[in-house]
């Protein structure tokens, strides 16, 4: 499990990875408070 | 639903243009903790325990309308990026016309009907708050700046189903605009011209 985690930390766990994670992530910020909604129920309140 | 889609194809689009997901990283959005602050008061709104709060300028209202101010802001800080003027344009249509309907996006049962979101108007009532949403149930004539608001509609399909406003068009064409070009890394050229 351990060298799992180290294999996963190598290959993800540099900084580009992370602030591309973090860009996606405000671009997802973006177009869901924006938008409409995600998707309306089939009912109200 | 739409608009995460339209982020995704935007996504797809750059790729078959050759373009590249990491090329992301080279966005520089200012202030890019305001957007997560935006969704984070939508989240606390639309889920939390005011869920089926619809009083006009109530707490939850305000805060739905201080989100739409953090996008605003956003569009506003970072202009110098491609789409964000549109991004910009939409996010101000929409604060307007929730700032004059109580701090809620106003929605007639007949559009959700259409839109196949319920099976009759008349299955609602007006003045609720539709689960799940920043929308609140009006008839025609209390909607101020009627046009503004959610009145555009893609009927009966599917996950593509939704009644939104001109204000969420142009903030998607933002969107899908400023994900081609980063994607494309062509944000520096586009600061030069």
């Amino acid at each position: 499990m351990r060298h799992k985690l180290i294999e996963f930390n190598n290959r993800y766990g540099n900084p580009q990875t992370l602030r591309l994670v973090y860009i996606l992530l405000v671009l997802l910020a973006m177009a869901v408070a924006g938008g409409a909604p995600a998707a309306y129920p089939t009912g109200t309140n | 639903m739409p608009f995460i889609l339209a982020a995704l194809l935007s996504g797809i689009v750059a790729l078959l243009r050759g373009g590249r997901l990491n090329n992301l990283v080279s966005l520089s959005i200012r202030w890019s903790t305001l957007p997560l602050l935006a969704l984070g008061l939508q989240i606390i709104v639309i889920y939390g325990p005011a869920r089926n709060e619809a009083r006009p300028y109530s707490l939850p209202a305000l805060l739905i309308l201080a989100s739409y101010g953090f996008l605003l802001a956003t569009a506003l800080i970072n202009q110098r990026l491609p789409g964000m003027a549109w991004l910009g344009l939409g996010a101000a249509l929409n604060f307007l016309v929730i700032l004059v309907n109580g701090g809620w996006m106003p929605v007639t049962a007949e559009l959700l009907a259409k839109a196949g979101f319920i099976d009759t108007p008349s299955a609602v009532a007006t003045g609720q708050r539709v689960l799940f949403t920043k929308d609140v149930i009006m008839v025609n004539q209390q909607i101020h700046l009627r046009w503004l608001s959610d009145v555009l509609v893609i009927p009966r399909a599917g996950l593509l189903s939704a009644v939104f406003s001109g204000g969420d068009v142009l903030m998607v064409v933002g969107l899908f605009h400023l994900i081609q070009v980063g994607m494309m890394n062509q944000t520096e050229q586009s600061l030069r011209h």
